[in-house]
């Protein structure tokens, strides 16, 4: 805190002398705040003793044996819900806010235990076979379920990944980016995938059930969505039909980021389209100083779109 | 500086009105009417417009910097008319940028955040191209003021650091040279950290200079790593090597004065930790907290007999049971520490005022508020919360 900035509100006199006193008296006396570094430090040392045990135990499997360390995750993971459902408060379908600090942790520490289990059990002795899809099904289910009856944006992030890897599309940058991404099936896997989870934000959004997870789907929904329609621009045959769904999909995302005033889908729908844009542009094979002059144009017209966007878009 | 100073000021005072009025330190009818005197004038972008905007800035410039080199093609046969035309060019952002900022208001709006780079990189590489001095000395001894000149009139923490990062280049390949450079090197480094912290810190405490916050505390928080760093005695051994083991003058076994090496390694976080309790420094503190980590590694670096995974897991159980013993102790007490957020976050009454604040700021009344998303606190954000229009 600055005294020059309280003086300032003394001499155009908003506040009288006496405040000015007590908001430097104030400002010198409140106390000290801890609170994200004992938090940060808790969790460093959570996450160190874990991963130094896990360390220890995986060393020593010889001595301990598989059973009593699947006897621990599960132990250690029902303990993690048991608390959760010992200190859960009523469902709501608005947010539910928890005072304390450790539930939405011990309940992501209880999912993330849950996964742990579920690959060791696999890992060691098969229980799912090759049905990997139900390997990801079931916390994919339990996941939803603990993220709507506790509130909990993580987890509902995690039931998504999970429900993505269970219809075979592995949400990972690399996994996107890499070769194994630009086939046939797993691009309209991604579409259905991408329209289902929309349109769950959407309909929940409707229903007026946990408004605030929208910004989760919408967000997963329009990036695997785009995502997808660029992959098949690039590649497939009749790319007519893709650019329109994609200039479709910008259209609609950017009515969606106006109408919930987010900046953030305002540009990934301006990024996203102007991709699409830019590659049927080259497609038509420009020369090369045409090519520059259209992103000299291009770049000036986004940035005064980003600038005038109220005006354009016709908004207060 | 180039910015409009009274209407930065605005801006502090917004974020002073905002602390002060929850704690009813002023009433609602003061509030509205600071709020209505220093209604912001500047153009701020949310978070992510900003960056939308330095993105398309950069291939703008990029894709414009390209027509003009395919025009002047029969220029570019040698280094020094490319040198002048950078040079040109970076007069031209300049002036762009002061155009951005006087006319159009712009404050961290992205197209100025973008500008100034170019126009610094440009004037750089166009010196160097010019004069031919293509020594890293040499460079950094260009660069040098060019970036501090530009930190300091365009309020810019990360040519600020650029500039702090090349006075320390060229301190260490001046006296690289010398026999008794190479000897003393940590201790000139510490020398040179401590004056640095003394003198960023007397500008910290400086009131007037309340609108360089950002940047002298990005220089504070890197003397404060370099005076650690040029004592940490991992830094000191592996630098010796490298610098002495080639011409043959390498010691063999430790480096003299490792017992102080390894002593001030290990007292620099504590003294640090200290330091920021005592003065409620919270830069200090995490400067400290963070080489407390450093600290811990070079320990295991020296002393290689110990195993990660006991090193871990006993940090690991000092750190938990250390944490959580302070968190109930300030739990009960709470006198020159808490362990409540910073404020009265949680109070209803800042929520509303913070609202207040940034619908002034934005110039759109109603808009709803963008929680702090930290992980795991149940708010898991990601992005799409931050920033209304």
């Amino acid at each position: 805190m600055r005294k020059v900035l309280v003086d300032e509100l003394v001499s155009r006199e908003l506040i009288t002398e006496e405040q000015h006193r007590n908001i430097l008296d104030w400002f010198s006396k409140k106390p000290f705040s801890l609170h994200w570094e004992l938090r940060t430090l808790l969790y460093t040392g959570v996450v160190l003793l874990a991963a130094g045990l896990g360390i220890i135990i995986y060393d020593n499997i010889e001595t301990i044996g598989h059973s009593v360390i699947i006897l621990l995750i599960a132990v250690s993971c029902s303990g993690c819900f048991y608390y959760c459902f010992r200190n859960k408060k009523a469902y709501s379908n608005a947010r539910i806010i928890y005072e304390s600090p450790w539930f939405d942790y011990v309940l992501l520490l209880g999912c993330m235990l849950f996964l742990a289990l579920e690959g060791y059990l696999q890992y060691q002795y098969g229980i799912f076979g090759i049905r990997y899809g139900l390997a990801s099904l079931i916390p994919a289910l339990l996941f939803f379920f603990l993220a709507f009856y506790f509130d909990h944006l993580g987890v509902l992030s995690m039931a998504i990944t999970a429900f993505c890897s269970f219809a075979g599309f592995t949400v990972s940058p690399s996994f996107l980016l890499g070769s194994g991404f630009l086939e046939n099936a797993l691009v309209f896997t991604g579409l259905s995938l991408a329209v289902t989870l929309t349109g769950a934000g959407y309909i929940l959004k409707e229903k007026d059930i946990k408004r605030h997870f929208t910004f989760t789907w919408y967000n997963f929904g329009f990036n695997i969505f785009f995502i997808c329609l660029l992959a098949a621009l690039f590649t497939f045959e009749n790319p007519v039909i893709y650019f329109c769904l994609l200039i479709l999909g910008v259209a609609v995302l950017m009515r969606y980021a106006v109408l919930e005033k987010s900046f953030y889908f305002l540009l990934l729908s301006v990024v996203y389209g102007y991709i699409g844009i830019t590659w049927a542009v080259f497609r038509m094979d420009p020369e090369a100083t045409l090519g520059l002059y259209y992103f000299v144009f291009s770049c000036i017209g986004v940035i005064w779109f980003f600038l005038n966007y109220k005006k354009i878009l016709k908004l207060k | 500086m180039s910015y409009n100073r009274s209407e930065i000021t605005k801006n502090f005072i917004m974020d002073l009105a905002g602390k002060i009025y929850p704690a009813r330190l002023i009433n609602e009818q003061q509030f509205s009417r600071i709020t209505e005197e220093f209604k912001p004038g500047l153009y701020t972008p949310s978070f992510f417009l900003r960056m939308g905007l330095f993105i398309f800035s950069i291939i703008l410039i990029n894709a414009a910097f390209g027509l003009l080199i395919t025009l002047l093609t029969f220029l570019m046969d040698n280094e020094k008319t490319i040198g002048v035309l950078m040079i040109l060019t970076s007069g031209i952002f300049v002036w762009l940028l002061e155009y951005f900022i006087r006319e159009k208001r712009h404050y961290r709006s992205g197209i100025d955040d973008c500008l100034l780079y170019y126009a610094v990189g440009f004037f750089t590489a166009g010196v160097i191209l010019v004069t031919n001095l293509f020594e890293p000395l040499q460079i950094a001894f260009i660069a040098l003021p060019v970036f501090a000149f530009a930190s300091w009139r365009y309020h810019d923490s990360l040519l600020g650091a650029l500039a702090f990062i090349c006075l320390y280049v060229c301190f260490f390949l001046f006296f690289k040279d010398y026999t008794y450079g190479r000897l003393y090197m940590p201790f000139i480094f510490m020398s040179l950290s401590i004056a640095l912290l003394v003198y960023f810190d007397a500008l910290l405490k400086k009131d007037s200079l309340f609108y360089l916050d950002h940047v002298l505390k990005v220089l504070k928080a890197g003397s404060l790593f370099m005076l650690y760093a040029s004592l940490n005695y991992f830094v000191v051994r592996e630098g010796n090597l490298l610098l002495n083991g080639f011409d043959g003058t390498a010691l063999i076994g430790d480096i003299p004065l490792a017992g102080v090496f390894l002593f001030a390694t290990c007292m620099i976080p504590v003294i640090y930790i200290v330091w920021g309790l005592k003065t409620n420094d919270r830069l200090v503190l995490w400067t400290g907290l963070i080489i407390l980590i450093v600290t811990l590694l070079t320990l295991k670096y020296r002393f290689n007999s110990i195993e990660y995974k006991y090193m871990m897991t006993v940090s690991g159980l000092v750190l938990v049971t250390g944490s959580w013993l302070a968190i109930r102790y300030l739990k009960r007490h709470t006198n020159h520490f808490t362990f409540e957020k910073e404020g009265f976050a949680e109070a209803e009454g800042l929520m509303n005022a913070e609202a207040l604040v940034i619908s002034q700021t934005l110039g759109d009344p109603g808009t709803e508020i963008p929680e702090t998303t930290r992980f795991g606190g149940g708010s898991f954000g990601g992005g799409g919360a931050g920033g209304t229009i």
